[in-house]
């Protein structure tokens, strides 16, 4: 059995305090030629130790049993000069994130040659021709102009394709992708998938891809194998694992994937509670500089008294602006925000407690929005003593109500948020936002930063606050199969303006604006049993 | 915002702080309330003494106009008259000046090979007994107040082992060799005192580099460690280096204070400390002026080396 | 995950020097072979001996006792130094970095202003400026230390307020209507203390050798005060022929700055870890 890359009985583990932490247990698997293999797996399971382990890298004071064998070759034991003889040429490494892994004070087309000189027996002439033809084979536009820019001059797509242009340079036999597209846009991820799986029909490299993310690898992988805590769970073809996962751990995963094609919540037709009127919101500039476009401009939006509206788009579409100029945090430089028929300052200051108390904010990063140095229950104590004017003992025994209402237990009380784990964190934020009784909440991105099966829970947590409190809630968010199953309304943004807003099932089934029918194509659809 | 619109930024912005330091420093200075004169004199001079002083300094005018009659003549070079030598201030500070720089430029000539190449070597091997003996080096100089180092500097080179003089004494016929072997020791002095923060500050750059993500890159396409230190490693810590460096010739001209004191050099540094001891105003707002002055200067040029070193900076978006 | 035993060793090595040093700041003037201004304590001039671990100088006194006897007296006056800066600058700086906007402003621009006269030159300045009567005091070096340090202070706590004010628990704390005092107080504080007691040691560890220096360059505290800098100054003629009468004050103070530099580099390292579990 040799293909391209054998693993077997992988056991990686690194010292903590507490003794050892095994982070790869007994783990084998191997790669076939030209063959795409998928590792998936959450946070925590290991999977990218051992996607640096194939690449002979591992921490010092690491202890490391098992074997890793590339083309036959022994990676782990291979003395350093082998080493760096074999990356590069035989195995090819795509990172996770492309901006930091350039280097930011030399020209990308360098970049591309270092890896040539260094392997190859190609002249000078002969490299910057090859250069050319890798940029074109990735897709770049005007190779010879881009290959001499720098880094922070590319997007993050383009970033993204030189490296993979620098990992096929050397026609290895084997590419280590780690995350590729995890960074990016959704439209972009599903450019850099597709340039993907025309390489490989090109070149005939074998692929180890690395992600959480298991409806991609449903489009690109012919093998996938699942890793939960270090162990491999299961492994097998691509549609036998996705239509008929043998563990449980597997079909967890792929439950917690929100099903695209289920359908969306009917549409409410509630008296409006929230509504923007022509917001428009600009940055202010240096002293120097000319007047920059704005960065939200126009907006007209409308929130029902029980509704959820998604607000969604790419980076840089300006939806946490919008939320950020609706709830105060930021000043609006035009347009009208009313709420329950009034209207609100744009100014924080000049906005009356109830006003605060009634719209609440969850951020995105739970790390973040818990002050590090306060306990939970001191959190928690903040929006009872600042809204509601409590004292004393009855602070502690509504914080534990209120963790019990997002499925925490009592003793989290004590904890600091760096005794939690991520999700715990995010449902104390959301606790917080909810102690304050608001009419509504707007809740930026407050998935992304959760695991899958994590993610699917506090969906379900929020599908019953929501019928219990008859709450409105402004969702904004990049992941479009949430959106679908929880919101009433999406509202779609691009480039600082609203392009579309309708029902949901409208604008998954017949979307009317060309962005958000590209949004829509780059959804990896996981495909179901029938 | 444009290169050259940041540069501008820059350059503007020095020349007001520039400003708010001459109005700070004429304050100070001369300005205090309180009997200036006592202060000058001591409370036993004599009256008549002290009433010179005054209408000599125009004590009596308001302070906004002293000030502005006083920046005025500076910025054409006329900084007034020393009380001690009743020499023109330009004419005594102005040869103590060069030669404190030609002192401070020798001494950066030293600084960089000294604190470079130490770093390379500690940044190679880690934790290595290379690594631990320079760390221990540079923290037991750095723990030395300056005057003590410069003083065992001084002991070694011109007590024990006499290669240079143990006094500094310029003449107006030394030729250039003469002069620069009489400049030698107190500015490898001063470049190795330099050289110690320097070390220190490229060795945690050097290894935070290391873990970057695109040395890490670097590594995963199989290039020799050589290229790694010198095309990837290397130009991206320089940068934040050189910066620190431009920061801590602020500390070098307190350091020359010192250096001068314990070599008996006739430079800019001893001039002011003389001048603080007799309390000659014109020469200490002359000379505070100028130190802040190569301070601010330093700091622009700095900051315009980072622009110019930074690509991202560089080129537009 | 390596962990750099060295650094809880740097901790520990800095703790037994101070300590040492403060043993000997307080009972040294006690223990001490002679008093410290005991003329004639042996023949004049003499270099280092059993008898006298540092010689004797111009006037037969024993440079070992004076040197003792000075211990507490640069201990004391950096430490008083040090405490009345840092407290001064952050409360600044503190306020400065949360309130934002005008004041903060003008304080930048003041403080840059101080920061560009390099510090040991404004040490220099105030104590010229204080005028003949407050020369040697030691009043008027605490406030020399404390005046250098208050606007490099106020610079690093500003910008570690105006770092933990960026973070989302602040935006939070606004969105409930909290004021800035209350936000720098509840939330901004606790999270920058970590910050402002490595501060706090770095400054401390310098504070001898600034005032050292002032003592060595006739700035400081007039003789016949023991103060180890003034010392090197005094006995510079005897270098060549008896070093210990230079080196042994010196080997004190450089002795006293590698303990705190120790502490200080053990101390920063714990607060580093500890923050572990923070945002990454």
């Amino acid at each position: 059995m040799t293909g391209v890359l054998d693993i077997e009985a992988l056991t990686i583990a690194y010292p903590v305090p507490e003794g050892w932490h095994v982070a790869v247990e007994e783990v084998s698997l191997s790669v076939a030629k030209g063959e795409i293999l998928g590792l998936v797996g959450e946070s925590g399971s290991g999977k990218s130790t051992l996607g640096q382990a194939v690449m002979g890298h591992v921490a010092r004071g690491t202890r490391v049993t098992g074997d890793i064998r590339v083309g036959g070759t022994r990676v782990l034991t291979l003395p350093r000069p082998a080493l760096q003889r074999l990356r590069g040429a035989t195995i090819g490494f795509v990172p996770q994130n492309p901006t930091t892994a350039l280097n930011p004070a030399m020209r990308v087309g360098a970049q591309i040659a270092e890896v040539l000189r260094r392997h190859s027996p190609l002249n000078t002439a002969e490299i910057t021709a090859r250069c050319i033809e890798l940029a074109a084979d990735v897709g770049l536009p005007q190779p010879a102009t881009l290959l001499h820019r720098f880094p922070h001059q590319l997007s993050g797509g383009q970033q993204q394709r030189i490296a993979i242009a620098m990992a096929l340079a050397c026609r290895p036999s084997l590419i280590v992708l780690d995350e590729p597209t995890t960074g990016l846009d959704v439209t972009v991820q599903r450019q850099i998938v597709d340039l993907l799986i025309r390489l490989r029909a090109g070149h005939d490299v074998a692929m180890l891809y690395i992600t959480h993310d298991l409806p991609l690898l449903a489009s690109l992988a012919d093998r996938i194998a699942v890793m939960q805590r270090g162990r491999l769970v299961e492994s097998g073809a691509t549609k036998a694992i996705v239509q008929h996962p043998a563990e449980a751990y597997t079909r967890a995963l792929i439950a917690a994937v929100p099903d695209p094609e289920s359908h969306a919540p009917m549409p409410r037709h509630d008296p409006p509670v929230l509504e923007a009127r022509g917001l428009t919101i600009t940055f202010p500039s240096g002293y120097l500089r000319r007047q920059p476009p704005p960065a939200v401009a126009n907006i007209d939006l409308m929130l029902g008294e029980t509704e959820t509206v998604a607000l969604i788009g790419e980076s840089g579409s300006g939806k946490s602006t919008t939320a950020r100029a609706l709830c105060g945090l930021i000043p609006r430089s035009a347009g009208q925000v009313m709420f329950g028929g009034h209207p609100l300052s744009p100014a924080l200051a000049q906005r009356d407690g109830a006003d605060l108390r009634d719209i609440q904010y969850v951020f995105q990063n739970p790390d973040a929005s818990l002050n590090p140095r306060r306990t939970v229950a001191e959190i928690l104590a903040r929006p009872l003593q600042v809204f509601h004017g409590l004292r004393g003992p009855e602070l502690r025994s509504r914080a534990a109500r209120a963790l019990a209402g997002v499925e925490l237990a009592e003793e989290h009380l004590d904890r600091l948020p760096a005794e939690l784990s991520g999700g715990q964190r995010q449902r104390v934020a959301i606790a917080r936002a909810l102690l304050a009784e608001p009419q509504v909440m707007l809740c930026d991105e407050v998935l992304s930063a959760l695991d899958v099966s994590v993610q699917a829970r506090i969906i379900e947590l929020f599908l019953r606050i929501r019928e219990e409190r008859k709450m409105a809630m402004l969702f904004i968010s990049h992941d479009l199969a949430v959106v679908r199953r929880l919101s009433h309304r999406v509202a779609v943004m691009q480039a600082g303006r609203l392009v579309e807003l309708a029902e949901t099932e409208a604008i998954f089934t017949r979307p009317q604006h060309p962005y958000t029918a590209s949004l829509l194509a780059a959804i990896h659809h996981l495909p179901r049993a029938a | 915002m444009s290169f050259v619109r940041l540069i501008i930024a820059r350059l503007v912005a020095s020349v007001l702080t520039l400003l708010l330091v001459s109005v700070v420093v004429f304050t100070g200075v001369q300005g205090l309330p309180g009997d200036a004169t006592a202060r000058i004199l001591g409370r036993e001079a004599p009256q008549e003494a002290r009433d010179r002083l005054r209408a000599e300094l125009n004590l009596d005018d308001p302070l906004v106009q002293r000030y502005l009659h006083w920046a005025g003549a500076a910025l054409k070079g006329d900084f007034g008259t020393s009380f001690a030598s009743r020499q023109p201030v330009t004419d005594y500070l102005a040869p103590r000046l060069a030669n404190t720089l030609a002192l401070s430029g020798l001494a950066l000539l030293f600084y960089i090979p000294l604190s470079i190449l130490p770093a390379i070597a500690q940044a190679r091997r880690p934790d290595g007994p290379l690594d631990r003996s320079i760390t221990v080096l540079t923290v037991a100089i750095l723990s030395a107040p300056e005057f003590l180092s410069a003083t065992l500097m001084l002991f070694a080179f011109a007590v024990i082992w006499p290669v240079f003089p143990p006094m500094v004494q310029l003449t107006a016929e030394m030729g250039w060799p003469a002069y620069l072997h009489a400049l030698m020791l107190p500015a490898l002095t001063l470049g190795l005192l330099l050289a110690t923060y320097g070390v220190r500050l490229l060795r945690e750059s050097l290894l935070e580099i290391y873990r970057s993500d695109f040395v890490r890159m670097a590594e995963f396409k199989g290039l020799s460690d050589r290229r790694i230190l010198w095309r990837h490693v290397l130009p991206n810590a320089l940068i934040p280096w050189m910066n620190a460096t431009a920061l801590n010739i602020a500390f070098m001209i307190g350091g020359v204070v010192v250096v001068e004191k314990v070599f008996a050099f006739p430079g800019f540094g001893s001039a002011l400390v003389s001048a603080l001891q007799l309390r000659d105003l014109p020469v200490i707002s002359a000379g505070v002026m100028i130190a802040a002055a190569i301070f601010i200067l330093v700091n622009l040029l700095a900051d315009i080396g980072a622009l110019i070193a930074n690509p991202r900076l560089r080129s537009r978006q | 995950m390596s962990f750099r035993t060295s650094t809880p060793a740097a901790l520990q090595w800095g703790l037994a020097i101070l300590l040492l040093h403060g043993l000997m700041a307080v009972l040294g003037p006690f223990l001490a072979p002679y008093a410290q201004d005991q003329m004639m304590a042996g023949l004049p001039i003499q270099g280092a001996s059993l008898g006298h671990p540092f010689g004797t100088d111009q006037m037969g006194r024993d440079i070992f006792s004076r040197a003792l006897a000075g211990g507490w007296i640069v201990i004391g006056l950096s430490v008083a130094g040090t405490v009345l800066g840092v407290l001064l600058g952050s409360a600044m700086g503190l306020f400065s970095g949360t309130v934002g906007g005008w004041p903060d402003e003008v304080l930048m621009r003041l403080t840059e202003a101080f920061l560009a006269i390099p510090f040991l030159i404004f040490a220099l300045l105030i104590v010229s400026l204080a005028g003949p009567g407050l020369q040697g005091s030691p009043w008027l070096l605490i406030g020399v230390v404390a005046a250098v340090y208050v606007p490099r202070v106020a610079r690093m706590s500003r910008a570690a307020a105006l770092d933990v004010v960026a973070r989302d628990y602040v935006l939070a704390a606004r969105l409930r209507g909290e004021g800035a005092w209350t936000i720098s107080r509840r939330e901004v504080l606790p999270n920058a203390m970590g910050v402002l007691l490595v501060e706090f040691a770095v400054r401390a560890g310098y504070a001898p050798i600034l005032v050292g220096t002032l003592g060595f360059l006739g700035f400081g505290l007039k003789p016949p005060t023991p103060e180890w800098g003034l010392m090197m100054a005094e006995y510079r003629n005897l270098l060549t022929t008896q070093p210990m009468a230079v080196f042994g004050p010196g080997l004190m103070l450089a002795t006293l700055v590698v303990g705190l530099n120790l502490f200080t580099e053990g101390l920063s390292a714990m607060a580093s870890r500890g923050s572990a579990g923070r945002t990454p």
